[in-house]
């Protein structure tokens, strides 16, 4: 016999400084912000508060995508269908949803942003990325 | 926003940590029975110890326990608490609505003690030693909480 069993942790942190301008930007203007190193010119999307490579505070946000190449993909059965999408000026991967009917996803593959219409200031404000040239 | 006063958000989540597991073969049968409104423990060969909820070995002899015999759903009180600060239900994720009653509970023809709710109702009834009885669902689907909780009898 399977059983089944749950815990719902709910919880809340702050964004922080850069995280809140990455996510107003999501909500206002539908724009996805990466986070410049002035040091080594990395650019970091989702954007973040210091460089993880020279460990250097960042405060200068540039607007990336919202088309992309799809890194890597998988498939978690009965949740969706998740990617790692190298965002077009990003130098780093964002993790989110891949929508639309392609009906298979490949590496390479080129997605766009497609926003929801009632955004709050969330990474869902994004619902997910389809193949570009997609009518959403 | 002006930008003198940025904006900060904060992010909510759940984590919800949901999951699966193999029952065994002892509580496969044991909820196979109570599905039908029957609680049986399994009896160690060696010592007679009679384990309620079912485990495979006996925890003293270390030996597999396969004779199974009848169980009555009354029993007798062990220990109680009344919870204000709930716990996690593991059926839903989210915590029981509180208070609610817990007790220890040896049913009459189990050696062991099986935890599960008490019907906190008449708070003056509640002590150790009590009598209580199983109250069912209307619907048994072979799970522990075929059982609401258990009453004390007056």
């Amino acid at each position: 016999m399977i059983l089944e069993s749950a815990i719902k942790l709910p919880f809340s942190y702050a964004a922080g400084g850069v995280g809140s301008r990455f996510l107003i930007a999501l909500r206002d203007e539908e724009a996805i912000l990466g986070g410049r190193c002035e040091t080594c010119s990395t650019i970091t999307c989702p954007a973040r508060s210091f460089c993880s490579l020279c460990h250097r505070a960042v405060d200068e946000l540039v607007e990336v995508g919202p088309c992309g190449t799809l890194q890597a993909w998988t498939e978690q059965p009965g949740k969706g269908t998740f990617g790692l999408i190298r965002l077009d000026g990003a130098d780093t991967s964002l993790l989110h949803r891949l929508v639309g009917n392609a009906d298979e996803w490949h590496p390479g593959a080129r997605v766009i942003a497609v926003f929801v219409e009632k955004r709050t200031g969330s990474i869902t404000d994004i619902e997910g990325f389809a193949t570009e040239g997609e009518p959403t | 926003m002006t930008d003198s006063q940025p904006e900060y958000v904060s992010v909510t989540l759940e984590l919800d940590t949901s999951w699966r597991y193999a029952s065994g073969d002892p509580m496969d049968q044991f909820l196979r029975r109570v599905a039908q409104r029957r609680i049986e423990a399994l009896r160690c060969p060696d010592c007679g110890r009679r384990y309620l909820p079912p485990r495979p070995f006996c925890g003293r002899c270390r030996v597999p326990m396969d004779e199974w015999v009848p169980v009555a759903d009354t029993g007798t009180v062990v220990a109680w608490t009344v919870v204000h600060l709930p716990i996690i239900d593991g059926r839903t994720g989210e915590p029981r609505p509180s208070p609610y009653g817990m007790a220890l509970i040896q049913l009459d023809g189990a050696d062991t003690t099986l935890n599960h709710y008490l019907d906190t109702a008449d708070p003056e009834l509640l002590t150790i030693g009590a009598r209580v009885r199983a109250v069912w669902r209307e619907h048994q689907r072979g799970a522990m909480d075929d059982i609401i909780h258990f009453e004390v009898l007056p």
